[in-house]
């Protein structure tokens, strides 16, 4: 036995569900592939991102690239924001674990952390309701958000979102300090709340997993907005941060370089087969139980290599948009040295007022992520642009607008490629694109009385949310492609999933928190099993 | 830290170490850089930023038909006709190569700290949003009359 329990992934909920697993006494080796950071990426000097422009000579490191990698010509794609610091998140995925669609593009990970070397730290708790509909416990579910929450530190929402982001929270960090335009839009809620809560709208402060106190290596936020270029000080949580201290504890062993391909579940243990990333040898180990929590489609690929029977999965994705605004009251105005460069505002919407399908946006400034990525886009000449665009970027605030998502049109994972890659085909149904359209507009509508004007709605290519769900949802009933509510498979008593694949339906919000919890709540689950 | 300590000393920066050990040596390259940094901000640039847009212009393997080049060395030779060709491309063919050299040279100035006040937000008074307003009539202007040149000088490409 090479370990008690083996744990696939270094993301989000693999570093929670090993966590639990080892507070619990357990013997946990992490299977990952485990792409490294770069280390040709010069860190920034730990300064406001206003005093490095105007000081550091060699910013350009950082910002454009050892490579000059951000300078990418063309139309902007999904995932041009990703500074050259994080880029090697999204490296090796296409080469590793290719996936062929036409229409469907998600970000996948198989970096040491996962997804949230980049994420942007918007930690919500599900509401009751939403768990339900998810197919999750409520009440068991509460405890284990309580606990994630602790560890990471969230930042505490308005009281306004307080039911219905982060009811399940029982320490909050203190509430993040808005930018002024933010601030502005919070006054003018305010001002018209009852009004537009009548609309169904509730605005607030995000919460957001960064410190406003110094814990153990991690220190307070210090508002330099360089969240997008470098962990400074590690105020904003990371899951490789978890996986640092693991890799402390005598318990925990990770093993990088290893591409699980499959698993076989035998009578007292299961038998993991992979590669190793670099010359592809295979490799095998064994262990008591397996807890996969690769991703959902990472987490897909494997299920389906160890099931050839079945053949293909359902998937959950949240329809996206997002909505470049003007604040107009704050253009030509001096911008604070200091101020955050992640979501600060979030905007729910339950126009039925009946909690089912809420949808949500956060609303973010632009500063920090630098004119180039604008100026290209203008169909004017560069030089104009650029005068115009610096002007305009003090007032620049951006909408991302997420819709619920529920088993309805027609989405199907399937293995391509003799088994190597994923084959996606994923359409919302004519209904479902009717109400997102119609809730753009009210969106829309919001943010004019927020006193922005919308200068488009841009929607990507569905995949673009990077909230994925679904693929092996908890079911009561004994279906092998389903989990039960410990996160086992129904058709692989020691195989447990615990990663976004369990939820049958997915909330507006950012789903992280959740997928946190979830590996916590799994993990105790699998440390019960085995007495 | 606070920011009056910040990076006060010189700040050592190996890429741009052959600017220094050049000389007068230029180029041809870094001496389109001047003429695009005059273009962009109505300033000229030091020979450490042509260094970096040449450098920018390598890793991103800026390639050119014959007839852009032969175009992009007119417009070097008469940098009037810089406003008109880009507005002209923006709109016939917004991700032209030769937008890309003129983009990749505001990338670069964008991170020259001396360049910074350029781009970073600030106050604006009334007449300098007048003014900005005014500009905004003239890159239409150059829009219209850069759409026209550039189907006179691209005629394979552009011309009806
Ligand atoms: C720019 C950006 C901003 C975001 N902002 C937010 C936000 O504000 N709020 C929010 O809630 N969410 C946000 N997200 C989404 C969030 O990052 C993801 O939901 C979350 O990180 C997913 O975690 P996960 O546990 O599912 O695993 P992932 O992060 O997907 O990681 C998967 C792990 O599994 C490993 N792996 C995969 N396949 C294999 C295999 N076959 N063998 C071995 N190892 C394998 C990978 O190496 C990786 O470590 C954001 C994401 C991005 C990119």
């Amino acid at each position: 036995m090479d370990a008690e329990i083996i744990v696939v992934g270094s993301g989000a909920s693999a570093v929670h569900a090993a966590q639990t697993l080892v507070e619990e006494g357990r013997e946990v080796l992490m299977l990952d592939v485990g792409v490294a950071a770069r280390d040709d990426v010069p860190a920034p000097p730990l300064e406001t991102f206003c005093n490095l422009r105007k000081r550091d000579a060699d910013q350009h490191g950082y910002i454009l690239g050892p490579r000059f990698e951000s300078l990418s010509w063309g139309p902007t794609k999904a995932g041009a924001q990703v500074t050259p610091a994080r880029r090697y998140m999204l490296a090796r995925v296409g080469e590793l674990t290719p996936l062929r669609s036409e229409n469907f593009v998600p970000f996948e990970s198989l970096a040491h952390g996962g997804l949230g070397v980049g994420w942007g730290a918007g930690s919500f708790c599900f509401t009751e309701q939403e768990l339900s509909a998810a197919g999750l416990d409520p009440q068991a579910i509460a405890h284990s958000y309580a606990t994630v929450a602790a560890r990471i530190g969230v930042s505490r929402p308005d009281d306004s979102l307080i039911d219905e982001c982060a009811s399940a929270i029982g320490q909050f960090e203190e509430p993040l300090r808005p930018s002024r335009c933010i601030a502005d839009l919070l006054g003018r809620f305010q001002r018209r709340r009852q009004r537009l809560t009548k609309r169904g709208f509730k605005v607030g402060r995000t919460p957001l997993a960064m410190l406003s106190r110094d814990r153990g290596a991690r220190r307070a936020h210090a508002y330099r907005e360089m969240e997008f270029y470098c962990d400074e000080e590690r105020s904003v949580y990371r899951p490789w941060m978890t996986l640092d201290e693991l890799q402390r504890m005598p318990r925990f062993r990770y093993q990088r370089g290893v591409l699980v391909e499959c698993f076989e579940n035998l009578h007292d243990q299961v038998v993991v087969s992979a590669r190793s990333a670099g010359d592809r040898q295979p490799l095998q180990f064994r262990s008591k139980r397996l807890v996969l929590c690769a991703g959902v489609l990472g987490t897909a690929r494997i299920f389906l290599r160890s099931n050839p029977e079945i053949r293909e999965l359902p998937l959950l994705c949240n329809p996206y948009s997002y909505v470049p605004t003007l604040a107009w009251r704050n253009l030509g105005r001096e911008v604070e040295e200091r101020q955050l460069s992640l979501a600060q505002l979030s905007v729910l919407y339950d126009p039925d007022g009946t909690g089912a399908n809420v949808s949500m946006a956060s609303a973010y400034t632009y500063r920090s992520l630098m004119l180039f990525r604008l100026i290209k886009e203008a169909p004017l000449d560069l030089a104009y642009s650029r005068r115009l665009f610096q002007f305009l970027q003090s007032a620049l605030v951006i909408f991302g607008v997420h819709h619920p998502d529920g088993f309805d049109g027609g989405r199907s994972l399937r293995l391509a490629n003799g088994g190597r890659g994923l084959e996606v085909d994923f359409h919302y149904s004519a209904a479902q694109e009717a109400r997102s359209k119609t809730r753009d507009r009210a969106f829309r509508k919001l943010i004019r009385a927020l006193g922005c004007i919308p200068l488009a709605s841009l929607k990507p290519a569905a995949g673009a949310s990077i909230h994925y769900g679904g693929a092996l949802a908890v079911s009561e009933h004994q279906d092998p492609r389903r989990t039960q509510q410990s996160g086992r498979l129904w058709g692989a008593p020691n195989v447990y999933v615990a990663d976004g694949s369990l939820l049958g339906y997915l909330p507006a919000k950012g789903v992280t928190l959740t997928l946190m919890a979830i590996g916590d709540r799994v993990a105790r689950h699998v440390a019960r099993s085995l007495g | 830290m606070d920011s009056t300590s910040l990076i006060s000393k010189p700040v050592s920066n190996a890429l741009l170490q052959p600017a220094r050990e050049q000389g007068q040596y230029m180029t041809d390259t870094q001496r389109e850089a001047p003429i695009l940094s005059t273009y962009l901000l109505g300033r000229t640039c030091d020979a450490a930023t042509s260094i970096l847009y040449e450098q920018a212009l390598g890793a991103r393997g800026v390639v050119m038909t014959e007839a852009q080049a032969k175009l992009w060395a007119r417009v070097l030779r008469q940098p009037r006709l810089l406003p008109f060709v880009d507005a002209g491309l923006a709109l016939l063919d917004r991700y032209n190569p030769l937008r890309q050299r003129i983009f990749i040279m505001s990338a670069v100035l964008e991170v020259r700290p001396e360049f910074a006040g350029e781009f970073l937000p600030r106050r604006y008074r009334w007449h300098e949003i007048g003014v900005l307003m005014l500009g905004g009539c003239s890159a239409v202007l150059h829009s219209l009359a850069g759409v026209c040149l550039v189907r006179v000088l691209f005629r394979d490409s552009y011309g009806r």
